[in-house]
């Protein structure tokens, strides 16, 4: 049953609709589509109100409708994709020293977009939450259903990638730093 | 046997940590690594460049802004589903930015 007092109507509103652009972002680069990140959005909002009463006032409103937001995009990626998960790695001292080409200032946001979006979905999902919405790890791993030990590695990795597909750009664009330089 | 240089054993450290660093999310007992940083001049450069990678992911997607019939799509949503919210209600939704 939905709630219905007007009170509960107004509690909803003011607790979770100042998160709307913050949860479409979100979707937009989870799905790659804006019309499907628009119903996403529309559905999880849906869900959020038909559990509002069960969700106590006082805790963290923002963190819920994105750990709702979470399960609709994974519902999303069942019906329609065929997804692959990426497989966790343990960190390696050889990988933590490895030589990363600096990225460079002249990178446009658009290519910012276009490397996070070529990301796996799963390192994608855990820096859009931690680098754009700011969560603590220990809510990511929360509303992504993975130990925290999962969500640092994925953000680690996922990091490392935009970083390789950024500097990758630069160089083909002719604006990154020689390696000669970058290594003074 | 290997000799490895001190130094480069707390840059190995430092570097396992700076995307925690970078979050704010240091482990207790991590320290050492933090007053790696004030000495370690490769270090500090590693973590300025990650912090501007992450920076720019940040400013990158917060340009995009939800469209206007989202907004009015879930108004109409709300008072389809809702008798009790009136139109006059509408003021109610407001979004940040």
């Amino acid at each position: 049953m939905l709630p219905c007092k007007k009170t509960e109507v107004g509690d909803f509103e003011t607790a979770a609709l100042p998160h709307m652009n913050d949860l479409y972002r979100t979707a937009v680069h989870l799905v790659r589509d804006r019309t499907a990140a628009q119903d996403l959005v529309q559905e999880a909002y849906l869900q959020a109100w038909k559990a509002f009463h069960r969700f106590e006032p006082g805790t963290n409103c923002r963190a819920w409708m994105f750990k709702i937001l979470i399960n609709e995009v994974r519902h999303y990626r069942r019906r329609w994709f065929n997804t692959k998960t990426v497989p966790e790695a343990p960190h390696s001292f050889e990988e933590t020293l490895a030589f990363e080409p600096p990225v460079s200032d002249a990178i446009q946001d658009e290519d910012v977009l276009v490397a996070l979006d070529d990301l796996p979905c799963e390192f994608r999902e855990v820096i859009l939450l931690a680098d754009v919405q700011e969560f603590a790890y220990r809510e990511i791993a929360e509303m992504v259903g993975v130990p925290i030990g999962t969500v640092m590695s994925r953000l680690s990795r996922g990091r490392k990638q935009l970083r390789v597909k950024l500097a990758g750009y630069a160089f083909a664009a002719g604006v990154g730093r020689t390696l000669q330089e970058s290594r003074l | 046997m290997n000799v490895v240089d001190p130094d480069q054993r707390f840059c190995e450290r430092f570097r396992l940590y700076v995307d925690a660093y970078l979050d704010n999310e240091m482990p207790l007992g991590s320290q050492d690594a933090i007053q790696h940083l004030s000495f370690c001049r490769a270090c500090s450069r590693v973590l300025a460049e990650r912090a501007q990678v992450k920076e720019r992911v940040r400013h990158a997607v917060r340009r995009e802004q939800a469209p206007p019939e989202l907004l009015a799509a879930l108004r109409e949503q709300f008072h389809r589903r809702d008798p009790c919210l009136s139109s006059t209600d509408a003021h109610l939704f407001q979004p940040d930015l």
